[in-house]
C-alpha cells in the first residue's frame, strides 16, 4: 500500500481502515487530474523547482561505476557507495518516503505523500560510440518533482514511466530518458486519468497503449489496456481487490503482465487478460516481481482473507505464458520487501531464517542459500523496517539489515556474500542504481 | 547535508595533472632553422593536426618544410577536448587543418566555424567502422581507432600528403616522396604485427578501453571490454567478482590497461583472478617522447605476443 505514513503506530487493521478513508478523500492537493472517465485529461502538474543537484561541478570521470544504495531511513535519506561503503549524502526529509527506481539506472523516484521527488543518484554513463564514459558526482535531490495526490506507484517499461497518483487516480506518463536532466518539465509528461481515485497502478505498454486499473476507494476488481484515443481494448472485472503488477518477457504478442486479485492473479497476454486457477477460494498474490528474462512472476501466496498479518512461507511462481501457477515452500516465512529477481530471472526470496533463497525460477529449485542476515521477522506495520532485498543492473543482489544497520552485497550468479557495510543509520526502503537502466519492473508493496 | 566524495577518486586527476604539468609544451617545430640543409624550402605551412596520430602523419609527411601544431595537448584525452577561444583562433589562422571528424566534437565545431577550405578531414579514408564491423553511419558512431590498424594509417598518410601537395604545390613531389618511405615503414610495421601474431596460444584480448577493434579485426584477434580498473585503487569484492565474470570461460592470462596500474592493485588482481596487467597504448595522445608512433606500435605488438603465447 502507498499510503505516506502520517500516523506511525498503527496495527494493520487500521491502516487499512485508513487506507480507505484516505483513498476516498478528493484530492485536494493541487491536482488538475480529477475529471473522471476519459483518459486523457492532464497529470498532475511537474513543478519547476530548482535543480541543485543536477549541475556538473563536482563532477569526476571514472574508470567504472560504483553501483549505489538509496536508503530511507526514518527522517532522510542516504546514498552510499556500494563498493567502499561509503556514505555520499545525508539528506533529511520528512515523512514516510517510498522509494521507487525512475528506470534510467540514475534516477529515483522519491514518493513523499502530495508528489514524486526526483533523487539524483550521481552515476552517469555517457555513450562514446565504441565505449562509454563513466563519471560521478555527489547524489541529491534535484529539487524537482511531480505533483501526485497521495503519490503512489511508478512503473517504469521499456523505456516509459509511469506514475500514479492514488488521491486523483491521476497517471503521468513520461520518456525514461525524460529524467536525464534530473527535472520533469509539463512538456514532458503525458496525462491521464483513471475513472476514480484509487489504490492503483498504470503500465505504459510497448504497443503505445496504457493498462491501468479501474476502482474507487472502496473497491476495486478491474483492469483495463485503453488506447491513447481512450478506446477499451481489453478489460477484465474478475480481479477483486487488484494489486500487485509484474512485467514478464513479452510474447510475440506484446507485453505480458501479471496482476494480484484476491481470487488468483491475472495475466495480461497477447492482448486479452487471462485467470490463472487457484486452488483456494481466497488467494492473494498482492506483491509481484518479473523479469524481462523470464516468462515467470515471483509472487506471494496468501490464502487467509481474515488474517491480520498472514506469513506465508510458500511463494508462488506464475507462468504468464502457460497461465498456470506453481508454488515453492520455503520453510520458513517472507515480506513484500525480501523478494526480488536476479539478473538471469532467478527468484529471489530472504526468509526469517536469515538466508537468501536462489531459485531457478521455471523448476522452483533452489540454487543457493546464502547466510546473509540474523534471523528476523516481519514487523507489524509495513512501514517498520526489516530486511530489503533488490538486485541491481549488475545482477548483485543488496540486502538491507536494519536490526545490525548493515547493506550486504551477494553475487546472486555465484550464491556468494560478497561485502558487508555498516551504515549510519537503520535504513527502511532500498533502491540501487548501476547506471544502467533495466527492462524489468515489479511491485512490491505493503498490504492493501 | 554531508557530502563526502572519495578521495580515491581525485588521485586519477591529480595524476592527469601532473603528466600534463610535466611534459614539455607541445613545441611546434622551430620556425625556421637557419642550418636547415633544405634551405630552398624554408617553412612555408603551418599544418594544425587535431590528435597525435595525425600528428605523427603530418610530421613525417611535411618534413620540416611545415610547421606543425596540435590541439589536443600532449598527454591530454583528445575525446572530450574543449577549444580556448585562442585555440579556435589558431585554428583558423593555420594553413591546414588536419583532423578525422567524428571524433572530437569540438575539433568539428572550430573546424565548421573557421576553416571549410583548408581542412583534411581523414574520416573518409580511414574508412571508419562501427564497433560491430559494419561501415560507419553519417552520424559519427563509429570506432574512431584507425590508426591501429597501419594499413589505414598508410591510407590516411597518402590523403595528407596530396591535400598537403594541393595546398603547397611547389612541395608536393616531397611531400609525396616522404609520404612513400612513410607507407614503407607501415607496411613493415604491418608485416611484422601479421608474422608476429601469426601463431599464438589465445587469440581474445581483454582490455581496460575497447579502442582495438581495428587492430584485432586486422589480425585475427578478438577483444573483450573490461571496465572499472582503476589504476590507482585496489578493486572492492564486488568489482573483483564483475570481472570475474566478464574474464570467465575464456582463455585469459592478461588484462591490458591503458596506463601502469598501481602494484597494490596489480597485487590484488593476480591473487583473486590469477591474471596479471599489462600496458597497451590506444596512441590517441602522446605524452611520451621518447619515441612515437611506430615506436609504441611495436610495443604494444610485443606485449601482445608475450600476453597471447606467440611463437
Amino acid at each position: 500500500m502507498s499510503l505516506h505514513r502520517r500516523t506511525l503506530p498503527l496495527s494493520t487493521a487500521v491502516l487499512a481502515a485508513l487506507v480507505l478513508t484516505s483513498c476516498s478523500t478528493p484530492a485536494s492537493t493541487g491536482s488538475g487530474a480529477d475529471a473522471p472517465a476519459s483518459p486523457a485529461t492532464t497529470a498532475d502538474s511537474p513543478s519547476e523547482a530548482g535543480t541543485p543537484g543536477a549541475d556538473a561541478t563536482d563532477r569526476q570521470e571514472v574508470d567504472g561505476l560504483a553501483p549505489r544504495a538509496v536508503l530511507t531511513y526514518d527522517g532522510g535519506i542516504m546514498a552510499v557507495d556500494t563498493e567502499t561503503g561509503d556514505v555520499l549524502t545525508n539528506t533529511e526529509s520528512e515523512g514516510f518516503l517510498r522509494l521507487n527506481e525512475a528506470g534510467d539506472g540514475r534516477h529515483v523516484l522519491v514518493s513523499a505523500g502530495k508528489e514524486f521527488r526526483v533523487f539524483d543518484s550521481g552515476l552517469i554513463v555517457e555513450g562514446h560510440g565504441d565505449h562509454d564514459h563513466y563519471y560521478e558526482q555527489a547524489p541529491a535531490l534535484t529539487g524537482s518533482t511531480v505533483e501526485a495526490a497521495e503519490a503512489g506507484h511508478v512503473v517504469a517499461h521499456e523505456g516509459k514511466t509511469a506514475l500514479f497518483a492514488d488521491g486523483s487516480g491521476a497517471i503521468s506518463i513520461m520518456d525514461t530518458s525524460a529524467f536525464e536532466d534530473g527535472r520533469i518539465d509539463p512538456d514532458e509528461v503525458e496525462g491521464f486519468s483513471t475513472d476514480d481515485p484509487h489504490h492503483g497502478v498504470a503500465v505504459p505498454l510497448t504497443s503505445g497503449d496504457l493498462l491501468m486499473t479501474q476502482g474507487t476507494a472502496d473497491s476495486r476488481s478491474t483492469v483495463q489496456v485503453v488506447s491513447p484515443e481512450g478506446e477499451v481494448l481489453a478489460e477484465t472485472t474478475d480481479c477483486p481487490g487488484v494489486h500487485g503488477e509484474a512485467a514478464a518477457m513479452p510474447t510475440a504478442g506484446g507485453d505480458v503482465v501479471s496482476l494480484g486479485c484476491e481470487n488468483g492473479p491475472v495475466v495480461y497476454r497477447d492482448g486479452e487478460f487471462h485467470k490463472i486457477p487457484v486452488d483456494e477460494p481466497y488467494q492473494r498474490s498482492g506483491n509481484q516481481f518479473g523479469s524481462h528474462e523470464s516468462p515467470i512472476v515471483l509472487a506471494d501466496y496468501k490464502t487467509d482473507p481474515d488474517a491480520e498479518q498472514e506469513r506465508p512461507t510458500r511463494v508462488g511462481l506464475i507462468d504468464t505464458h502457460a497461465s498456470v501457477m506453481t508454488t515453492v515452500d520455503l520453510g520458513s516465512a517472507y515480506w513484500f520487501r525480501s523478494l526480488a529477481r536476479g539478473a538471469d530471472g532467478e527468484a529471489l526470496v530472504l526468509t526469517y531464517d536469515g538466508e537468501l533463497n536462489i531459485l531457478d525460477e521455471e523448476s522452483g529449485a533452489v540454487l543457493h542459500e546464502v547466510k546473509v542476515v540474523a534471523p528476523w521477522e516481519e514487523p507489524e506495520e509495513w512501514q517498520s523496517p526489516a530486511p530489503t532485498v533488490k538486485v541491481g543492473a549488475d545482477g548483485f543482489a543488496y540486502v538491507t539489515e536494519p536490526s545490525a544497520k548493515k547493506l550486504h552485497v551477494i553475487d546472486v550468479a555465484e550464491g556468494t556474500l560478497l561485502d558487508s557495510f555498516d551504515l549510519p543509520e537503520t535504513p527502511v526502503e532500498l533502491a540501487v542504481v548501476t547506471g544502467e537502466g533495466s527492462h524489468g519492473h515489479d511491485h512490491a508493496d505493503g498490504e492493501g | 547535508m554531508n557530502v563526502l566524495s572519495r578521495p580515491i577518486l581525485v588521485l586519477p586527476v591529480m595524476a592527469a595533472l601532473a603528466l600534463s604539468a610535466c611534459a614539455p609544451p607541445a613545441d611546434p617545430a622551430d620556425p625556421a632553422d637557419p642550418a636547415d640543409p633544405a634551405g630552398a624550402t624554408s617553412t612555408s605551412m603551418t599544418v594544425l593536426t587535431s590528435f597525435y596520430p595525425l600528428q605523427f602523419v603530418v610530421e613525417r609527411v611535411g618534413g620540416d618544410t611545415v610547421e606543425i601544431g596540435t590541439i589536443t595537448p600532449p598527454g591530454a584525452e583528445p575525446h572530450n577536448l574543449e577549444l580556448s577561444p585562442a585555440k579556435v583562433a589558431e585554428l583558423a589562422d593555420a594553413s591546414a587543418v588536419v583532423y578525422a571528424s567524428g571524433f572530437q566534437a569540438a575539433v568539428d565545431e572550430a573546424v565548421e566555424q573557421t576553416a571549410p577550405e583548408h581542412a583534411i578531414d581523414v574520416a573518409d579514408a580511414a574508412q571508419l567502422s562501427t564497433a560491430g564491423g559494419g561501415i560507419a553511419e553519417d552520424d559519427g558512431a563509429g570506432d574512431p581507432h584507425f590508426w591501429l590498424d597501419p594499413e589505414r594509417l598508410g591510407d590516411v598518410t597518402d590523403v595528407v600528403a596530396e591535400r598537403l601537395g594541393e595546398l603547397d604545390p611547389q612541395n608536393a613531389a616531397e611531400y609525396a616522396a616522404n609520404a612513400d618511405q612513410l607507407n614503407q615503414e607501415l607496411s613493415t610495421l604491418d608485416e611484422d604485427f601479421t608474422t608476429g601474431l601469426a601463431t599464438c596460444e589465445r587469440r581474445t584480448i581483454v582490455v581496460s578501453h575497447e579502442a582495438y577493434g581495428y587492430l584485432t579485426d586486422r589480425y585475427g584477434l578478438e577483444q573483450t571490454g573490461v571496465s572499472g580498473i582503476d589504476p590507482e585503487a585496489e578493486p572492492a569484492p564486488a568489482r573483483i567478482a564483475k570481472i570475474r565474470r566478464v574474464i570467465e570461460g575464456q582463455d585469459v592470462t592478461t588484462i591490458f590497461t591503458e596506463s601502469l596500474v598501481n602494484p597494490k592493485v596489480a597485487e590484488t588482481l593476480a591473487a583473486d583472478l590469477g591474471v596479471t596487467t599489462a600496458l597497451l597504448d590506444p596512441i590517441e595522445s602522446h605524452a611520451d617522447t621518447s619515441g612515437d608512433y611506430l615506436d609504441v606500435m611495436r610495443g604494444n605488438l610485443s606485449a601482445l605476443r608475450e600476453a597471447l603465447g606467440c611463437a
